[in-house]
């Protein structure tokens, strides 16, 4: 019994012990840049919170790589963290305890309206904060994102080329990952307007966000739909998706969808899928980091609303075409971007320092209604 | 020697009984609270800020929404039952809630108008559940995407925003009570949770509804033979989850000020999981509300301390769930000990 009773003393310290010094361990490594300065350095650096939803998706990945770039370059800790989904509640928690635990600003993805009431309260108190890649009209904060409705035209007008031209029929089928997520309803209006009159066009058919799911909903839509000529899919797992079934219907569809992943980027290189529409992720976490140091640094406050583009990429078979002037990519190259961060950073880092177009981001401000156009 | 045996397995018997009325000494929530007490410490440890009151009570009142979902569950959970609709639910009364207002009912009415419509579709769930004579898991299987689709139809897929958040309704839920002595001021919603687990605590065990609930989840079989309707307690408990669901939408539309498509979705695993932490059995026939509201407390501490600790986002799913898994067995190993420790009075004692 004595022996017993040793046994469970002993558990229970040992589980105290590893929970503790795991959880301090991971905590003191996981603050970027921090490891290396010392105590009293990194005291005096100013740590930017960022809050993401999705963890984990390979598109948000690059986000946060970003974000720890110019945590980097502007010689700040950047604490990231989110949630597995779309959670405004918890996104909204997590921004409060950031600034509780003392972080200088946040940036976060707005995934829901209800997050404005409480962010609003810490934007009244004087604590910066910038919106990145999902926003609300509600939240008194700038923004940085892609413009939905007018990126998503260019999309629609590649398929409608595509299907013919001016004089193009035939039928067209969406598919959304969330039906009625504002983002992707902008998305949805502007690969219509981007197709025009004339077509026959179906959908938002919900295909689901989980990858599996999405292959056979598509699947599914094609078997009812036998005689589509062009399939849309507004979410990063579609075209991927529809790459695998056009290319086991021998390419006689239309296929186009959003970001490049890797999956992706293989559709279009194999010649089954036509265009995926890019967001320049690495601008939604770069800048959002660099807004909120410079108005810290500069003692000049945020402004309480406004929109910067992230800018369309624009990806083919032929390569990818980069916004704010910068150099055509090959679909190798930026292929390259998602396995290796460094390659990724010199090629993006231009944008933001000496006379880079977003070094004097306030420039590239424009109305936040603009952000829907 | 059979008379031996007998007298051996009597004072079994006995020392058990003995060592269970030594333990129920000291409360069956000491391990979960002595589990959450020491997460708090740690985080607090790390970062001072995070044990100010202030900060503290945000902690209790930002997570009583699922929280209240959560103790009304401990019910479900002591009859042998999960309900996976729960999150739709809040989010559809929470719909409900803020419709009526942007139509112009009384925030105070459009609020109660939420409450019972909670209740109503906990009752919708009840009904099937009787009716077609299927666990609970089964008919909310279903309801889990009728009540998201419906919400989905009603909301028009966007936000619904009360036009305006400046009536009573709204600062009440968003008061603060006080300042209190040693605590400063404490937020309603705060106070409402805490007094909401104390309520349904003794509902559950000192009333004749919840021995009833109780003996269902022991033994379904035993508790029909002797007296007890299980159809009807079935659907009194779904019809509580629901109100619940129906009170904590109200109560978050008037915390912030609207409800998106999305808000509450992902709350099943959290409301399971308090429970479940707090000492609730999956297997029904014991609960703990008071448990329970620490189960959402450790849940709730886990995902700020993640904050506050800095832990990186790619880390943070891996170490929320290998928190809970300490937080459990500290709990479990508190009960082992106590066990022990009564076994060995009892013993000492015969």
């Amino acid at each position: 019994m004595r022996k017993r009773s040793s046994h469970v003393r002993l558990l229970v310290l040992t589980l105290l012990l590893l929970g503790a010094s795991a959880t301090a361990a991971l905590g003191a490594l996981q603050v970027s840049g921090g490891s290396t300065a010392s105590a009293q350095q990194s005291q005096k650096k100013l740590t930017i919170g960022f809050v993401t939803h999705f963890v984990g998706n390979p598109f948000i990945k690059q986000i946060e790589q970003a974000a720890r770039d110019a945590g980097k370059d502007l010689g700040v800790n950047v604490k990231i963290t989110g949630t597995p989904g779309f959670d405004p509640a918890a996104q909204l928690k997590m921004v409060q305890d950031l600034f509780a635990s003392g972080a200088d600003g946040v940036s976060t993805s707005i995934t829901g309206d209800s997050m404005a009431v409480g962010l609003n309260k810490l934007i009244a108190q004087g604590k910066p904060l910038v919106e990145f890649n999902i926003f609300s009209t509600r939240v008194q904060a700038p923004y940085v994102g892609e413009r939905s409705v007018g990126d998503w035209a260019i999309l629609g007008r590649a398929v409608r080329k595509a299907m013919g031209g001016p004089g193009a029929k035939g039928l067209v089928l969406i598919g959304t990952c969330a039906p009625g997520f504002p983002a992707l309803v902008d998305r949805i209006k502007g690969v219509r307007r981007g197709l025009g009159s004339g077509l026959t066009i179906k959908g938002p058919f919900d295909v689901t966000g989980d990858p599996t799911k999405n292959f056979s909903a598509w699947q599914q839509l094609i078997a009812a739909n036998p005689d589509a000529k062009a399939l849309i899919g507004v979410c990063a797992q579609d075209l991927e998706n529809l790459g695998k079934l056009n290319a086991q219907h021998g390419d006689k569809y239309i296929t186009a969808g959003g970001d490049p992943t890797l999956g992706n980027l293989a559709a279009i290189a194999g010649g089954h899928g036509l265009i995926s529409m890019g967001q320049t992720g690495y601008v939604q976490g770069y800048l959002p980091i660099k807004m909120i140091v410079d108005a810290l640094r500069s003692k000049q406050a945020l402004p309480k609303s406004g929109f910067i583009s992230s800018g369309a990429e624009v990806i083919t078979k032929t390569g990818v075409v980069e916004p704010y002037g910068l150099p055509h990519l090959s679909l190798a190259r930026i292929r390259e971007f998602q396995t290796n961060p460094k390659v990724q950073h010199a090629f993006y880092k231009r944008l933001f320092v000496g006379s880079g177009p977003l070094a004097n981001w306030r420039k590239h401000l424009e109305p936040i209604a603009n952000a829907s156009r | 020697m059979a008379r031996a045996e007998t007298e051996s397995s009597q004072r079994t018997l006995g020392d058990r009984l003995r060592a269970r009325t030594l333990t129920a000494r000291l409360p069956e929530e000491l391990g979960v609270f002595a589990a959450l007490v020491l997460l708090v410490a740690i985080v607090g440890v790390h970062n001072s800020a995070f044990v100010r009151s202030g900060n503290l009570f945000d902690l209790v009142a930002s997570n009583s929404f699922f929280g209240l979902i959560s103790l009304a569950t401990v019910f479900l959970l002591a009859l042998g039952e999960i309900d996976l609709s729960v999150g739709w639910n809040f989010n559809f009364s929470a719909v409900i809630a803020a419709l009526a207002m942007v139509h112009g009912v009384n925030p105070w009415a459009a609020a109660l108008l939420g409450l019972l419509f909670g209740a109503g579709l906990g009752l919708f769930n009840g009904l099937l559940t009787v009716g077609l004579q299927l666990p609970v898991i089964i008919v909310t299987l279903g309801t889990y995407s009728m009540f998201q689709g419906l919400s989905l139809v009603v909301n028009k897929s966007s936000a619904v925003v009360p036009p305006d958040v400046t009536s009573s309704f709204f600062t009440t839920v968003n008061r603060r009570v006080g300042p209190l002595p040693f605590v400063g001021k404490v937020p309603v919603l705060a106070i409402l949770f805490v007094a909401c687990a104390i309520v349904l605590q003794i509902v559950l065990h000192r009333t004749r509804f919840g021995y009833r609930v109780l003996a269902i989840g022991s033994n379904p079989e035993a508790a029909r033979l002797a007296g007890i309707s299980l159809a009807r307690t079935r659907l009194l408990v779904l019809a509580l989850v629901g109100a619940f669901c129906g009170l904590s939408g109200s109560l978050y539309v008037g915390s912030f000020g609207s409800v998106d498509p999305a808000s509450g979705g992902q709350f099943l695993l959290s409301v399971v999981a308090a429970v479940i932490i707090g000492g609730t059995p999956l297997s029904g026939g014991m609960g703990t509300v008071i448990g329970a509201l620490f189960g959402v407390l450790i849940i709730a501490t886990i995902s700020s301390g993640i904050v506050f600790f800095g832990i990186d986002a790619t880390w943070s799913t891996f170490v929320t769930g290998a928190v809970i898994i300490i937080a459990v067995s500290v709990d479990q190993a508190i009960k082992w000990q106590r066990r022990w420790n009564a076994e060995r009075r009892a013993t000492r004692a015969t």
